[in-house]
């Protein structure tokens, strides 16, 4: 069963020979503008800011947006589906077919982009030696599941339901069951759903789920494991100068105090405002980092003043 | 329509080596040799040795691999390094993409 296709580049308002830069900028935008902190509509924004998020999941990868274009110039042709686009179906081959539906992904990201692959179904007699005729164990079945920075917070549960087509009879059988997010969930944790997998035979037990949590691209944040980062535009006067801006912050916004002399790349640590770490009271760290911004334009007096700053200076960056 | 009633699965449940037994199949040897390679991580708990559902993914990998391509143990060493890269390299796009 062929998912419906998604015109990620519509989704984020960018042409299709968008740069990664504007495909960034425009995902920031609407991300600022849909997240659910802020939206009016809670349920609308949550599920505008997926679409956003999924969207820029694949078009934010080089190697994905190129497997996504390469899908897309096919898409409407007469005469079937894209080359490969067979083989990339779960069903195909004879496995087990497998759909889901409140990962915070399509199913059509699922299909094409997704860890939703089965493995296995493996000998019941145990790992080790030659493939036996006796009961096997059901498939096992990874998928990816998007957690966003707020639900890595505080924990969250999921109903998530899962299509499994009978790859005999091909009787579909839809099974819905919760996934508890736990608090401090760090990008690329994985969680086990016991039996949720394709089914036994001969007696054989039925697979696992696993769910590798994703954490969702956020529009001030960048997380590498419990720690979080943040990119600070600054003016140049700012950076030599010092001063004290407002950052955010996942449970509020934060006075940072910039010291005169700071660097472009030089990270501040806000300690113990990141995630949470998983099984501990402890927190990550917040990294504020500093980016040095340059006016494009100037005007004459604008210009008069940085020649003459030029001019007086005692400041020689290449000795 | 099944809904399932029981408690929520969630990621920070923690096994001991018994258990990964059970659910992966694989001898306890095994496992303890996988582990002293490097290739599942333990979780030191009260002192006996734990894993997380991280492992227990892995283990259940290895444990296909063997079971139906008779993978040898230096196999298994080079799928374990290849999914470690994979998954680094993975995580960096992530982080330097935004």
């Amino acid at each position: 069963m062929p998912a419906a296709f998604r015109d990620y580049y519509q989704t984020l308002g960018v042409d299709r020979s968008a740069s990664a830069d504007d495909i960034k900028k425009a995902f920031r935008k609407l991300a600022r503008q849909h997240h659910p902190d802020v939206a009016k509509d809670k349920k609308a924004g949550e599920i505008k800011f997926k679409e956003i998020n999924e969207a820029y999941e694949v078009l934010g990868d080089p190697e994905k947006r190129k497997k996504y274009d390469e899908l897309g110039e096919h898409w409407n042709r007469q005469g079937g589906p894209p080359p490969g686009y067979e083989y990339a179906q779960p069903g195909a081959n004879g496995a087990q077919e497998f759909h889901f539906e409140g990962t915070g992904f399509s199913d059509f990201f699922e299909q094409f982009f997704g860890g939703g692959r089965g493995f296995g179904g493996f000998s019941a007699g145990g790992a080790g030696g030659a493939r036996r005729a006796g009961p096997r164990h059901g498939q096992d079945i990874e998928g990816d599941i998007s957690v966003t920075l707020e639900e890595a917070m505080g924990g969250a549960i999921r109903e998530i339901s899962l299509q499994s087509a009978d790859p005999v009879t091909g009787e579909a059988k839809r099974e819905k069951f919760k996934v508890r997010i736990p608090k401090g969930a760090l990008e690329g944790q994985v969680i086990r759903v016991p039996g949720k997998g394709g089914a036994g035979s001969g007696g054989g037990e039925a697979g696992h789920l696993f769910l590798r949590v994703r954490l969702a691209s956020h529009p001030e944040f960048r997380a590498q494991g419990a720690d979080l980062y943040h990119d600070l535009p600054l003016a140049p006067w700012e950076a030599v100068l010092g001063t004290t801006v407002r950052v955010p912050g996942l449970d509020g916004e934060l006075d940072v105090k910039i010291p005169p002399g700071t660097a472009s790349g030089q990270k501040l640590r806000l300690r113990g405002r990141g995630l949470p770490k998983p099984k501990s009271t402890e927190r990550g760290d917040l990294y504020v980092v500093a980016e040095i911004e340059v006016p494009k334009k100037v005007d004459a007096g604008e210009r008069a003043l940085w020649e003459q700053l030029g001019k007086s200076s005692s400041f020689h960056p290449r000795g | 329509m099944a809904t399932s009633k029981s408690t929520p699965a969630s990621g920070d449940e923690l096994y001991t080596i018994e258990m990964v037994e059970k659910i992966t199949h694989l001898e306890r040897e095994r496992i303890v040799l996988y582990q002293h390679y490097g290739l599942v991580r333990a979780v030191p708990e009260a002192g006996t040795l734990h894993f997380d559902e991280s492992a227990v993914l892995r283990l259940r990998r290895i444990a296909f691999l063997l079971s139906e391509y008779q993978l040898n143990e230096a196999g298994v060493r080079h799928f374990a390094s290849l999914l470690d890269e994979v998954e680094r390299l993975r995580d960096e796009v992530r982080f330097l993409r935004g």
